[in-house]
């Protein structure tokens, strides 16, 4: 297990390296840089010029790049060139809360309603439920996130007037922003769980259980969920990871002061530092989350064993 | 349990469990009454600076000057008018300009603020360590320049404390609207300043004078502002709360202030402007800046293609049809709002830009090229905006009437501004908002000095732009207000006559404003003050 463990760390840290040279260099082949002398007309370009020197920026892109490496690897992302006088570190420290508040609740909201329909939706195959499911989940997968954020906020906020349109703090702020984000996994789960808990169904062991006498509830929670959650608990890996860290779309339109909306805005401004940053901490997140999955497998799954 | 009671129990449950949740949250979305007057403002999104002394921002402009007041101020009438200075002396040669600092003078948390504090903080924001992006402002004086470029002393920078009551000013040339530039010099608490660089992150520290003060901050979501008990004028305030905040979507804030979330909404795009253009909320303030287009002259070298270009153009149409905002068509490069003794300049000076096909047609001919046959297809760059697309498809076909053909290439504003300076383009849309009431603010623009070191960016070396930096030189030790504004005159005439620039617009500052909502201004630059403001009760 701690061999497994560190072999998966050792990988992890190989990619976070291709990850953090690959953003870096193509960062910088981009047109486009934080400060530019056509946008600052009234500033003499002497002062420009110290801007420049200011974050490096004078230094061929080489030099800019071991620098940053060498500031990275004391755990320092740099200050940002665009939020004058703002780490990035202070970036992210100020905008995770609010991601993942929003991302975790999606996340719960996503399992609670996924995970019961997909085996609904199993259990009672061809009927109502199953055929709502169905159409939910057609939504859900082709629908893009912006459309449901406006068709909500339409109903919700402007018609019946019932939920505020935009902000962050009181709960009623978080309602819309959670749905959208749980529209599209909700669809996913209830898929996934419903094939699997299909399969599952048919094999013997739910047979012979039926036949020992056992209940219908334990024969549904003890061998039917626990064998067939496993497709659901991969796809939760990388979604824990994309939802806490924010989503761009929502984040932005809700105005929820989280990491995805400062990752927009660094984007279009060229805030070299606060991209790099946002991307290291995201891709850290995600490696993360995958390895705590594969442990997860070995709990719930007995067949798997960590060795390779 | 048997299944069959088990699903839907589960589904029940889960039903009204989503029922009480939403019940608890509805009424928090109203809770927040208060017997206090709150604006409730929105303008786009996160300024990209939230320090005042590294802003060079608009927005961020917007918020400064609701927590910092200058010597002077900008008054209800959107005129400067005296404020942390009761009186002015200035020297014959309109060069030495002596403030007295109004006695008893505080910061937000109540210290003194004397002319040591002032002399202070403006040397510290010209210093080249600090590099203040926002100087500009600060060249006027004499030695600030030189000291800014490392080239000078901080002991030559010309403005000293006498003692703690009088501030003495020395300009480097005479400066009639000195007035007006004083409302930007503003007073840092230096000793905060200098103690915690994370000042302002703080509101503790965020320490200010002006008829506002920092109650909370969040860098993205908005400031919550309070009235500053310790401002010189805090008894003419009415307003307790403004929360200032950070809306990125236009849409949103046009639903926010529909909702009344927002009782003003200063981001609103052609979409509001179109939904209340008959109602008294749209109030439309005019604004000291003008849109044009640059032209590439070392790619059209021919200043009559360039007039013919201009000629083309039917700005009515541009702004009240394709644009849908209510922009003041260009009649030359000085703008609106700027005056000429009691009359605009603009109406003095007259109209510089016409629109007439035939003549256009008549230049390209003159110039061999009849109906643009022999002209390459001219490449126009613009920003990705909606408004700036919108714009330059315009001009396409319009140009496209008199035979020329050109194709639009489209750009973030990052790239955009980058891609300026090298002039692979035959137009690019540009465009400058002044500082100040004076015709320079506009016009110092095409001075030889701030031309481009590519030559042939910029319009450099051809026998107009020679006249016009003369003129310009001229008017900048001209101290009889006449013969200045005669010389600015006659220099708009100059540019415009070998048209390195084609004048689209002059800016105007459309807002919402909820009819319980008053006293709102705005200055000829945009800023607006919550100060004169009130709230009526409903």
């Amino acid at each position: 297990m701690t061999k497994y463990v560190l072999k998966r760390l050792l990988a992890a840290a190989i990619s976070m390296l291709v990850l953090i040279t690959a953003t870096f260099f193509l960062m910088h082949a981009v047109p486009g840089s934080p400060f530019n002398p056509g946008e600052q007309r009234n500033v003499p370009p002497k002062v420009l010029e110290n801007l420049r020197s200011k974050y490096g920026l004078d230094l061929p892109v080489w030099k800019q790049y071991l620098n940053y490496m060498n500031s990275l690897s004391h755990g320092n992302l740099g200050y940002s060139f665009k939020k004058l006088n703002y780490t990035v570190n202070e970036l992210i420290v100020s905008g995770f809360p609010a991601s993942a508040v929003v991302g975790a609740l999606a996340i719960v909201a996503a399992l609670a309603v996924g995970v019961p329909l997909g085996i609904t939706s199993a259990l009672k195959r061809g009927g109502w439920l199953d055929w709502l499911s169905m159409i939910l989940a057609t939504i859900g997968i082709s629908m893009p996130i912006f459309i449901i954020a406006i068709l909500l906020m339409y109903v919700f906020s402007m018609k019946l007037q019932i939920l505020p349109i935009y902000g962050y703090g009181t709960a009623s702020h978080l309602v819309i922003p959670v749905v959208c984000l749980a529209f599209s996994p909700i669809a996913y789960i209830t898929r996934l769980m419903r094939s699997s808990m299909l399969e599952v169904s048919r094999q013997d062991y739910i047979r012979s259980a039926r036949a020992r006498g056992v209940s219908e509830f334990m024969v549904i929670a003890k061998h039917g969920v626990r064998n067939s959650i496993l497709p659901v608990v991969t796809y939760i890996g990388p979604l824990i990871a994309i939802l806490l860290t924010g989503s761009f779309v929502v984040e932005r339109l809700f105005m929820i002061p989280g990491l995805g909306r400062y990752f927009v805005t660094a984007v279009s401004e060229r805030d070299y530092s606060v991209i790099l940053g946002i991307t290291i901490f995201y891709g850290a997140f995600i490696m993360l989350c995958t390895l705590l999955v594969d442990i997860a497998y070995a709990i719930i799954d007995p067949r798997v064993k960590f060795t390779d | 349990m048997n299944k069959k009671h088990l699903l839907p129990r589960f589904w029940s449950c889960l039903v009204l469990s989503c029922l009480v949740l939403a019940l608890f949250a509805a009424p928090a979305a109203f809770a927040a009454d208060a017997p206090q007057k709150v604006i409730n403002y929105a303008n786009g999104d996160a300024p990209p600076v939230l320090e005042p002394i590294m802003n060079n921002y608009l927005k961020g402009s917007y918020l400064v000057y609701n927590l910092y007041d200058g010597l002077a101020r900008i008054g209800k009438d959107s005129k400067p008018e005296l404020a942390y200075a009761e009186s002015y002396k200035v020297s014959d040669d309109g060069l030495t300009w002596t403030f007295k600092i109004r006695k008893g003078s505080k910061f937000s948390d109540g210290s003194p603020l004397t002319a040591r504090d002032w002399e202070e903080s403006f040397k510290h924001r010209l210093s080249p360590e600090v590099a203040s992006p926002g100087v500009d402002l600060y060249l006027f004086v004499k030695g600030a320049e030189a000291y800014n470029q490392g080239k000078g002393k901080v002991e030559d920078v010309a403005m000293k404390a006498l003692d703690d009551d009088t501030l003495e000013i020395t300009l480097e040339n005479p400066t009639p609207f000195f007035l007006d530039v004083v409302c930007y010099y503003v007073p840092y608490k230096m000793e905060l300043v200098r103690k915690d660089p994370e000042w302002f992150k703080k509101p503790a520290t965020y320490v200010g004078n002006g008829a506002f003060r920092v109650k909370s901050l969040n860098p993205q979501t908005g400031f919550v502002l309070e009235k500053n008990p310790h401002y010189y004028d805090a008894a003419n305030v009415k307003i307790d709360i403004v929360n200032y905040n950070f809306i990125a979507d236009d849409s949103i804030a046009l639903e926010a202030y529909r909702k009344g979330e927002l009782n003003v909404n200063d981001s609103i795009n052609s979409e509001g402007i179109k939904t209340f253009n008959n109602s008294k909320e749209l109030v439309i303030f005019p604004r000291i800046g003008t849109t044009y287009i640059s032209l590439q002259t070392g790619n059209i070298k021919d200043a009559r293609v360039r007039k013919a270009m201009s000629l083309a153009l039917d700005r009515e149409a541009i702004t009240k049809s394709i644009l849908g905002v209510p922009y003041i068509p260009a009649q030359g490069l000085v703008p609106y709002g700027i005056h000429w003794g009691g009359k605009e300049f603009r109406d003095v000076a007259g109209n510089l830009v016409k629109t007439d096909i035939a003549e256009a047609k008549k230049l390209l001919a003159e110039a061999g090229y009849p109906d643009g046959k022999g002209l390459p297809t001219f490449r126009i760059i613009t920003m990705n905006n909606q408004e700036d697309t919108d714009s330059a498809q315009a001009w396409q076909s319009m140009w496209k009437q008199i035979g020329i053909n050109s194709e639009i290439a489209t750009y973030e504003s990052s790239v955009y501004w980058d891609l300026i300076d090298p002039g692979e383009w035959e137009a690019a849309r540009d465009g400058w908002t002044g500082d100040y009431d004076d015709p320079k603010t506009n016009l110092f623009l095409w001075m030889a000095y701030r031309q481009g070191p590519e030559k042939d960016v910029r319009w450099i070396d051809t026998p107009n732009s020679k006249e016009y930096d003369r003129l310009m030189r001229a008017a900048d030790s001209e101290l009889d207000t006449e013969k200045r504004m005669s010389l600015f005159r006659d220099a708009e005439r100059t540019i415009l006559e070998d048209m390195p620039i084609i004048p689209l617009w002059h800016g105007v500052e459309p807002i919402l404003i909820k009819p319980e909502v008053t006293g709102i201004t705005k200055s000829n630059i945009g800023h607006i003050y919550f100060q004169y403001a009130d709230i009526a009760a409903k």
